[in-house]
């Protein structure tokens, strides 16, 4: 069956599928940042990187969502002091002072919520998809990935039908049900799920195969995201940016004032 | 083109052949139909053809299975699908991708075809198709008919000489099987040689060449159409109809008023961030009758379904049963909804555990008695110590309409009940709703399957998109 | 017939096949669908809905190795759920390196104690695996909160009921294995 006759490529606008917004940049960013931040220990340095983590999420991030964030992290990390301030009544060891010693922690883990954000809420699936597409990776970590990727909104959708059948059946599905039986609500909600994932998983399988997948040649990328201009632009911009934070930890007038 | 000899197979774990001394043999060019009852092998003698026994579901096997010349069992997988496509019947859960023109290009990937041969191809065949438009879409946003044939323009991509279909129309309303006939035909003329499994058998008329009938794994018929002719054969063999009439038009609207039944009065309901769905809607059903509900993808018949069972909170409007004003709440307790997928409905691991939850928490020390009264009456008895999902799909079914069944709801919702059953499922079920409605029950049936129209319902509702009635559902009355 | 469409005998196939990558990417895509469920159904972040998140998350990892029994699933799980997380779910990264050496020690470790058909071993494999990875989450808080050891104190609670939850996890996992049995689904 030729159907390879006709071609009209400009039927199909490259642009309405690409994908990436340097999603492959920011992942990498982020595996740096990540390390980076657990070394340094000035906040001036941190404030630094938290600054800029901060105003990259906010090029994919709506502000009120990140202020949330942001908000609930310093809410966790009172908690943690009011907790520590009880146990240091009786332990001496956990008396601390200073509010630097509270704020270095703080900034490492604000400047590792700015850049998850900026890469978790930066492309749509289908983009993830393409950037997945374009990274090149090997079919055992690939594959599992992209069907993660297309399983979640069939998940979702078969999670809401599993509900309302038990509501349905006089089950409430409420924090407050959730707490009073825990074990029976998530075996009701779950147990279905299960059964429909192993399906769905042969199924797709099947598909796959039938297709061809796995047989030993290599996979073609049809419009992986490619690495552009605003890629590099983006890792230059970031390895400056960190250069500046090593600069601010060690050798700045001001990070020996702290 | 495709040569089975003597074909005996058996599924790992199992002791009964699924299929056993099968010979079939279908000519190039040639469209060939498998029927028979559910579970009688077809869709086992499809994998067979497909490679998919012996590569993917081990098990014992004897006997040859030849594609161009050639035994599968000798081929790799990925070989024999460059001469063999398939096509299921679901096509959701055979997308890989969540793009439609990615999908179409998913199989050409595969195959480490350089990229811009897959542009060329993959806009040629969206094109053949009429999915250019949709290219940049996402598969989950297709209707029914849409993604069947972007499954179709998948499969054909690849190129190749032989297509299987595994009930492909077990998903499609009328409109989209003729298009898919349409299609089919088109292809046969390209020379394609086609091995279609379905247990509907009307759209087949013109296409089909030869039809193979199956009974318990074994080939009770062969021939040209004319075998379907023998009513008494078909009856045997639970097949379904060979020719319909279209009766949706002449199905009597609903009625204006009852004094037994549901009433729905101003109803206005819009999904979130979307435009109204319904507004001002006024809708009668009433105690005793079977109605049908129709319409197109997007019209909002499974929201209806939703409302009506007290699963969406409306905008506006009253809901009254048998004269008195009724709360959604309430209505969950009093209306009965089977979604199209049974699975969905099967949380425990028993099927008597599922009867009896099913029930509200107060009843359910006394259901013992009424849970074995709606097994025996669906034919599950025997099973209660069975898990769901250990049941084949036609059980499952029936056990999501039994459990809905134990509250004795005063309505009765299914949604697509019958994809995927065959004719004596479909004459079973169409017994019990006209059973339940003889019992006092209001019965609605979201289906794009004319043989149930005609076998059990006695009005219908046609709900129309929002788009196509100026930003407002329409509810048009058939013949009132 | 076309070139392309010549048959072939069948060639060496690799050692990973679609069905189980498919199945590793089903299951973390479960694991986590159910984990972001479980915290907004508990109203953030409550004690019963950390540990009850654990507790799935551990089931779901015995279900995925008896229906995918083969060397190396264990790390190819951590490996995608990890790098999901970024994605979509805005996970960090930091704890891939010690979650790697994590899951192949236990993937070593089931393998050791008889292999994936063995549901004890099986089980023993993902109990230790969630131990690693916990013990590995507790450094690195430490790590992060080095400064003040009061703020290490709620991510420590929080993880030993994670812990807890993953206890209660391996049993909830043998019940449901059983279950899977029951109905046809589990052969081991």
């Amino acid at each position: 069956m030729p159907v390879s006759s006709a071609p009209s490529p400009a039927l199909l606008d490259p642009r309405s599928l690409a994908g990436g917004r340097e999603v492959r940049a920011r992942m990498l960013i982020c595996l740096a940042a990540s390390l980076v931040v657990v070394w340094l220990k000035s906040p001036l340095a941190l404030g630094w990187l938290a600054a800029w983590a901060t105003l990259l999420a906010l090029s994919t991030t709506p502000l009120r969502l990140l202020a949330k964030v942001y908000a609930l992290a310093a809410g966790l990390f009172l908690l943690s002091l009011g907790c520590g301030w009880v146990l240091a009544q009786w332990s001496p060891a956990l008396r601390q002072s200073g509010w630097t010693v509270f704020l270095t922690p703080f900034l490492r883990v604000a400047v590792l919520l700015g850049l998850t954000l900026s890469v978790a809420l930066g492309a749509r699936p289908t983009e993830l998809l393409a950037a997945l597409k374009g990274l090149r990776l090997p079919l055992f970590i690939h594959l599992p990935l992209v069907v993660m990727i297309r399983l979640v909104p069939s998940l979702i959708s078969d999670l809401r039908q599993i509900a309302d059948s038990l509501r349905l059946k006089g089950v409430r599905l409420n924090p407050l049900s959730l707490m009073a039986s825990p074990l029976l609500t998530s075996r009701l909600l779950f147990a279905p799920l299960v059964f429909r994932v192993l399906r769905s998983a042969e199924e797709l399988a099947v598909a796959a195969e039938l297709k061809g997948l796995g047989q030993g040649a290599r996979l073609s990328a049809w419009r992986g995201a490619r690495a552009g201009w605003r890629d590099g632009l983006l890792l230059g911009l970031a390895l400056l940016i960190l250069a500046g934070s090593f600069w601010l930890e060690n050798g700045a007038p001001a990070a020996r004032a702290w | 083109m495709i040569r089975i000899h003597d074909l005996t197979y058996t599924y790992p774990f199992q002791e009964r052949p699924a299929l056993s001394g099968v010979n079939l043999a279908v000519e190039p060019g040639q469209v060939t139909l498998l029927a028979g009852a559910s579970g009688c092998g077809k869709s086992t003698l499809l994998r067979a053809v497909n490679g998919l026994i012996p590569h993917h579901h081990q098990g014992r096997r004897q006997g040859q299975a030849l594609i161009a010349g050639r035994e599968v069992g000798e081929l790799a997988l990925g070989d024999i699908s460059r001469v063999v496509g398939s096509l299921f019947q679901d096509p959701e859960q055979q997308f890989f991708a969540l793009g439609v023109a990615e999908e179409v290009a998913f199989g050409l990937e595969c195959r480490g075809l350089a990229p811009s041969l897959i542009e060329r191809r993959v806009a040629a065949c969206l094109e053949r198709f009429g999915l250019t438009a949709l290219a940049g879409a996402s598969v989950l946003e297709l209707s029914e008919g849409e993604k069947q044939k972007l499954a179709l323009a998948a499969a054909l991509a690849l190129e190749p000489r032989v297509l299987v279909l595994d009930e492909p129309t077990a998903n499609l309303d009328p409109e989209a099987v003729a298009d898919l006939a349409r299609i089919l035909g088109e292809l046969k003329r390209a020379g394609l040689t086609m091995l279609i499994a379905d247990h509907r058998l009307h759209w087949l008329e013109g296409l089909a060449d030869r039809v193979c009938l199956l009974r318990d794994g074994q080939v009770a018929a062969q021939g040209g159409l004319e075998v379907l002719a023998d009513d008494a054969l078909r009856r045997e063999l639970g097949l379904r109809a060979t020719r319909l009439e279209d009766r949706r038009a002449d199905l009597p609207g609903l009625p204006f008023v009852c004094s037994l039944g549901l009433e729905v009065r101003g109803l206005s309901f819009a999904h979130r961030r979307r435009p109204p769905l319904f507004e001002s809607f006024d809708l009668v059903l009433p105690r005793g009758q079977v109605m049908a509900l129709l319409g197109p993808n997007g019209s909002g018949k499974t929201t209806l379904a939703r409302l009506l069972a007290g699963l969406e909170t409306r905008r506006q409007g009253q809901f009254r049963l048998d004269q008195s004003p009724i709360a959604p709440a309430r209505l969950r307790e009093r209306a009965g909804l089977v979604f199209q997928n049974a699975d969905h409905h099967l949380h425990l691991s028993s099927l008597e555990r599922e009867m009896i939850f099913s029930l509200p928490r107060g009843l359910r020390a006394s259901g013992r008695g009424r849970m074995a009264e709606l097994l025996c009456r669906l034919r599950l008895e025997g099973l209660e110590q069975r898990h769901p999902q250990s049941l084949s799909g036609g059980q499952k079914q029936r056990l999501a309409i039994a459990a809905a069944l134990m509250k004795d709801p005063a309505l009765l919702i299914l949604d697509e009940p019958t994809s995927g059953l065959d004719g004596a499922g479909l004459r079973g079920l169409a017994g019990l709703l006209r059973q339940r409605a003889a019992e006092g029950a209001a019965v609605l049936v979201i289906t794009h399957d004319l043989e149930l129209i005609e076998a059990a319902c006695d009005g219908g509702l046609t709900l129309t998109r929002p788009q196509e009635a100026a930003g407002q559902i329409q509810a048009r009355r058939l013949s009132a | 017939m076309p070139p392309s469409a010549t048959l072939n005998p069948a060639p060496r196939r690799p050692y990973w096949q679609p069905r189980e990558l498919i199945l590793v990417g089903a299951f973390a895509a479960l694991t986590k669908v159910a984990g972001v469920v479980i915290a907004l159904a508990g109203g953030g972040m409550n004690p019963l809905s950390l540990a009850l998140k654990n507790a799935v998350a551990t089931v779901l990892l015995v279900v995925l190795l008896l229906k995918a029994p083969k060397f190396g699933v264990l790390t190819l799980y951590v490996v995608s759920q990890s790098i999901f997380s970024l994605l979509l779910l805005g996970g960090s990264l930091m704890l891939l390196p010690g979650l790697l050496p994590a899951g192949i020690l236990c993937d070593l470790l089931i393998r050791g104690l008889g292999g994936y058909q063995k549901v004890w071993a099986v089980l023993v494999g993902v109990g230790v695996f969630d131990l690693l990875s916990k013990a590995i989450a507790l450094g690195f808080s430490f790590l992060a909160f080095r400064e003040d050891p009061r703020l290490f104190i709620m991510p420590a609670i929080f993880i030993g009921l994670g812990y807890l939850g993953s206890l209660l996890g391996l049993a909830g996992g043998l019940k449901f294995v059983k279950e899977l049995r029951h109905a046809g689904l589990i052969r081991a």
